[in-house]
């Protein structure tokens, strides 16, 4: 339907676009070597503490990726007040949101593609058939992470302390997907199947449904003429 | 009474009163803010 | 200046504002202070000294308290922030910015009671006990919307934008509160939560503790919202100046 191709063509012209491309992807790289090799430093080699210690080391570096990949997600409509552009453009606000959305959460799955190779290498990650489930895992958080970002990445885009605000005004409210992205990730990584992680996933479905609603019902409060 | 107790009472009168006295702070601030404005107003609006 | 009723234009000093205050609230005043120090005593005097965790567990009373006192505070912000979103009258915003600032002034004696609590009972500091820790990302959640607000400058934008957090924000709420429930219930309890005998006189000093923290949230609340106002006054003479000028 027509929302729906308006919202991918939104999502392309982004992820198009070099402001958001190789410095990103640096960035997050080495971030999420240093975390990791800084990590393995504390642990003896080997040790048991490291496989339960490793998942939220993954969501660390994942969430770094996502911090980054939201701080940008209107650098473009900043730098020549596009926003504008796009306003007085016949679109309803909410298919901006699910444009921005859409390439918001490639633009991480991308960086994820990248980290993730490198995590199952030094920590020696076996999934034993859990791919699919640990698949699932990240797209769900992932959601519910970039959907509540990219409306506070509206909110404070005009501020000159977004950078720091951001993060603040993200996390606590994303604490419930970090715990369940944390958990799940560690129950799939422990050889548990779907038992071990079906109570986290409702939470993480939950939360999705909720908030992707939400965030898309409220966004045209926080992009107006003024922004 | 031990000591924690001591402290966490005192902590929480400490909190409510230094709020109010932070409010009342606030009152007279913006008071005088307030009186400056209407005098450059009213000068405004004399000649 | 319709908005404004509680400052009589050009005439009255904030002492006159103040004497206003205390003449509107003096039963409000009264039954404030009174609750608030029969709890006090009631704290010490009625309730019995607790079996196990001893003269520390006193503080529970105004510990409990003040997390009812938040959750009312949070509340308010977030039907402030919703009726402001609905219908676009300042005044459901300043109610919402008033209470969240007194509602993490409270989450803040929460977090601190707290710890004070555990050290000697359990002999650490801090227990990722689920109520404390979830508490704890109320407390970010909600400085977040004030630091939101402060970075805004005074325009509806900043009002409007506020709601929407606000509205986001409690409607997290009971999330963060399951899931970090459901995390903590997943370990081998080493810290037993609360695990208090209960005396009868223990639940009417909380009972009453509660009853004196709502009065003060009132208390506070109305006098903070004549602060509000105040800005607004200042804000609505600053912008007509600017016009002039």
């Amino acid at each position: 339907m027509k929302t729906l191709r308006l919202a991918l063509w939104i999502a392309r012209k982004d992820l198009r676009l070099e402001l958001r491309s190789r410095q990103n992807f640096l960035t997050v790289l080495f971030f999420a070597f240093i975390v990791i090799i800084v990590f393995n430093f504390a642990f003896d080699p080997g040790s048991p503490a490291i496989a339960e210690v490793s998942p939220a080391i993954l969501w660390v570096a994942f969430l770094f990726a996502g911090m980054l990949s939201l701080g940008n997600a209107f650098a473009m409509e900043r730098e020549d007040a596009c926003m504008l552009g796009l306003l007085l453009a016949p679109v309803e606000r909410g298919v901006i949101f699910l444009g921005k959305l859409l390439a918001n959460l490639l633009f991480l799955l991308a960086m994820e593609v990248v980290i993730f190779p490198i995590f199952v290498i030094f920590f020696n990650v076996n999934l034993r058939g859990g791919f699919f489930w640990f698949l699932l895992i990240v797209l769900l958080v992932d959601l519910g992470f970039v959907a509540v970002g990219t409306l506070f990445s509206a909110m404070t885009m005009s501020l000159k302390t977004r950078e720091v605000l951001l993060p603040i005004l993200l996390f606590p409210v994303v604490v419930p997907v970090v715990i369940a992205g944390v958990k799940a990730t560690a129950g799939v990584f422990g050889g548990g199947g779907l038992p071990a992680i079906a109570g986290w996933l409702k939470v993480l479905v939950g939360f999705d449904l909720i908030f992707v609603l939400l965030c898309y019902s409220v966004f045209q409060y926080v992009v107006e003429e003024s922004n | 009474m031990n000591i924690y107790l001591f402290a966490g009472y005192s902590f929480i009168l400490v909190l409510i009163f230094g709020y109010v006295a932070f409010l009342h702070g606030k009152l007279h601030k913006l008071g005088r803010e307030l009186d400056e404005l209407r005098d450059r107003l009213r000068e405004k609006a004399r000649p | 200046m319709s908005q404004t009723a509680n400052v009589h234009p050009h005439t009255e000093s904030v002492s006159g504002m103040l004497e206003r205050f205390v003449r509107a609230n003096r039963w409000l005043l009264a039954a404030t202070g009174a609750l608030m120090l029969t709890a006090l005593g009631m704290a010490f005097l009625y309730a019995p000294r607790e079996q196990v965790m001893g003269e520390i567990q006193r503080i529970f009373y105004f510990h409990v308290a003040s997390a009812w006192l938040a959750m009312m505070a949070f509340l308010v912000v977030f039907v402030g922030s919703l009726l402001y979103l609905w219908k676009g009258d300042r005044r459901f915003d300043r109610w919402a910015a008033a209470s969240a600032e007194i509602g993490v002034l409270f989450t803040t004696i929460v977090l601190v009671t707290g710890p004070l609590w555990a050290r000697p009972v359990w002999n650490t500091w801090w227990t990722w006990d689920a109520r404390l820790t979830s508490s704890l990302v109320l407390w970010i959640m909600y400085i977040a919307y004030l630091v939101l607000r402060g970075a805004l400058p005074e325009s509806r934008k900043k009002y409007q934008f506020s709601a929407v957090y606000g509205l986001v924000a409690f409607v997290d709420v009971p999330i963060v509160f399951f899931s970090i429930r459901w995390w903590r219930s997943m370990h081998p309890v080493v810290i037993t939560g609360k695990g208090m005998n209960l005396e009868p006189e223990m639940i009417h000093t909380l009972a009453l503790s509660c009853a004196a923290f709502t009065l003060l949230y009132f208390l506070l609340l109305r006098l903070r919202l004549m602060v509000e106002r105040l800005r607004d006054e200042v804000q609505s003479l600053q912008r007509t100046l600017l016009e002039l000028e």
